[in-house]
């Protein structure tokens, strides 16, 4: 057993330092194992929190690059006081009602290795980026709860948004087995974000020849360089995802302490146009395993 | 990649598991709970107090007007049959084993324990029953005297159908109250239920064999249903025996 645990631990060491920092901030919010409480139904000063580990395979960038499996956690906490933290989503309940759910929200949005897209291949990396907002959540229908989502944020320099809308029902398939079928629409206006790369996008519109900061030495291999001047639009690639989704989410309690969450998401992306930095897989597959502990 | 993977989730799930069953025999504090535990914990029917909880708070939440009625934890049987004798609701955490005793439709009054949240503790049943579920279930109040004026009656539906609609349960979606039953143990041979119109005259109202709630399968109690569309606002319903449960109609 022990060289069991051993042989575990050595397998997490593998993953780089980098992954662990990116997967402890990483937003799957559409992995939301636990049921999100409305703020008043826990008693003052209590705390309700979930913490797991589980397998994940999904596309390494949000739309397009390699479908890959990793190690991933799974973080749901709620405070008496309304905050409530959901992997990378962190929020506040301030409705006083359990009709509705109303807050503000703050939500890292990851980005994209450059090695996992071919449009990126020697321009960096895109950044992973803050969005605040909001969020809206009602029960038009009895066993249909809709969450909506808006988040504004700044990504290159420009405007960012993301909205989403998601109607979830729960089936209970017998004690201790629950089932989430859900499905949404998301609506993301992202772009690349220079900021890690060898080439500053200003450069390619003439304005800012001049300005040569550290991060404009041209230095990249002369094909890259050669790239860059002659195809101009490559810098004006944006990162939009617009997709609808259907997801399948099966919680099966074993005590109160201990919760096997599962998830399955088939998505399929709308229009990826000449401009669009991501690789056009238009249909993929996210799929979530874990165990998670409830303290 | 996938296979490496999957492994360590397999390997974890199985270090997890050894370590809830550990916790769990070491859970009850005494010689004779853990005795029950080695009996029917594998298998005895429980529920999270933190879920029960989210459940029963709402009652206590809610805002509107709920002065006529009243809200338990119920036990059920999702069979026809009735529910198993002897049949006993525990709180258990790592600190506490408290008994929460159940009428005869297996409804206790549920505790709000912030220490019981905080341990997350659990609501175990003594008997291992597949069949048997949990939820919560609004009621009218019995009244002391036995005296109740049907506009009270009435009043106290719609505070019991307006609460339900709040929560979004589902047996009170699109509908309207119709009226209220008083249900009685199954051996009652006289319930003395009576019903006293408006011009005073007094009627005995008719005992049936039915179910003490209208979403119930177990129909084995003696019950006494009064619809508002046959009666008058001023009339009276005079109960001599206490019911076990007065439960609101709704169609």
């Amino acid at each position: 057993m022990i060289s069991a645990i051993g042989w575990v631990y050595t397998r997490l060491q593998l993953i780089s330092m980098k992954s662990i920092l990116f997967a402890s901030l990483f937003c799957v919010a559409r992995l939301a194992c636990a049921q999100t409480p409305a703020s008043s139904i826990m008693p003052d000063g209590s705390s309700d929190m979930y913490v797991g580990l589980g397998v994940l395979s999904e596309p390494s960038c949000e739309v397009g690059g390699e479908q890959t499996t990793r190690i991933m956690p799974n973080v749901q906490m709620q405070w008496s006081n309304g905050v409530f933290l959901r992997n990378t989503n962190l929020g506040m309940h301030l409705s006083p009602s359990s009709d509705y759910e109303v807050g503000p929200l703050l939500s890292y949005q990851r980005g994209c290795s450059a090695s996992a897209a071919r449009k990126l291949a020697g321009y960096g990396d895109v950044d992973g980026s803050f969005q605040l907002g909001g969020f809206f959540n009602f029960r038009p229908l009895t066993n249909l709860r809709v969450g909506t989502k808006l988040l504004l944020g700044t990504g290159a320099g420009k405007k960012t948004t993301y909205l989403n809308i998601e109607g979830r029902s729960y089936y209970k398939l017998a004690s201790h087995h629950g089932l989430v079928l859900s499905s949404g629409v998301t609506w993301s206006r992202r772009y690349f974000d220079s900021a890690n790369s060898r080439f500053d996008p200003n450069l390619a519109d003439g304005s800012h020849v001049s300005v040569a900061g550290p991060g404009n030495i041209m230095t990249g291999s002369g094909s890259e360089g050669f790239t860059w001047k002659s195809t101009k639009p490559v810098f004006n690639k944006n990162a939009n995802v617009r997709n609808i989704y259907l997801g399948l989410n099966w919680n099966w309690d074993l005590s109160s302490s201990w919760i096997v969450t599962s998830h399955v998401t088939a998505t399929h992306q709308f229009d990826i146009d000449k401009d669009s930095l991501w690789l056009g897989k238009r249909n993929y597959v996210t799929v979530y395993s874990g165990l998670a502990y409830r303290f | 990649m996938i296979i490496k993977y999957a492994s360590i989730f397999v390997l974890m799930q199985f270090v997890s598991m050894q370590a809830f069953a550990q916790t769990n025999s070491a859970t009850p504090g005494t010689k004779q709970a853990a005795a029950q535990v080695s009996e029917s914990q594998a298998d005895a029917e429980w529920i999270s107090y933190r879920n029960a909880y989210r459940l029963m708070i709402q009652f206590e939440k809610y805002g509107k007007s709920k002065h006529l009625i009243q809200s338990h934890f119920q036990v059920f049987n999702k069979a026809t049959t009735p529910l198993p004798d002897n049949l006993q609701l525990n709180l258990v955490s790592k600190s506490m084993r408290l008994n929460l005793p159940l009428d005869a439709l297996g409804r206790a009054s549920f505790p709000l324990l912030k220490s019981a949240y905080d341990e997350n503790a659990e609501l175990v049943l003594n008997q291992a029953s597949g069949q048997l579920n949990f939820q919560s279930r609004i009621s009218i109040v019995a009244r002391a005297d036995g005296v109740y004026e049907v506009a009270d009656l009435r009043l106290a539906c719609e505070q019991a159908l307006t609460y339900l609609k709040s929560v979004g349960d589902i047996k009170a979606d699109a509908k309207s109250c119709v009226g209220v039953r008083f249900s009685y143990a199954k051996n009652l041979l006289q319930s003395g239920i009576k019903f006293r119109g408006a011009d005073m005259q007094m009627h005995a109202l008719a005992l049936q064999e039915n179910s003490a709630f209208p979403d119930d399968s177990n129909k084995a109690y003696k019950t006494a249903s009064l619809r508002f569309a046959d009666v008058t606002e001023k009339s009276q319903v005079l109960v001599q025996l206490p019911p076990i449960a007065i439960a609101p109609l709704f169609e």
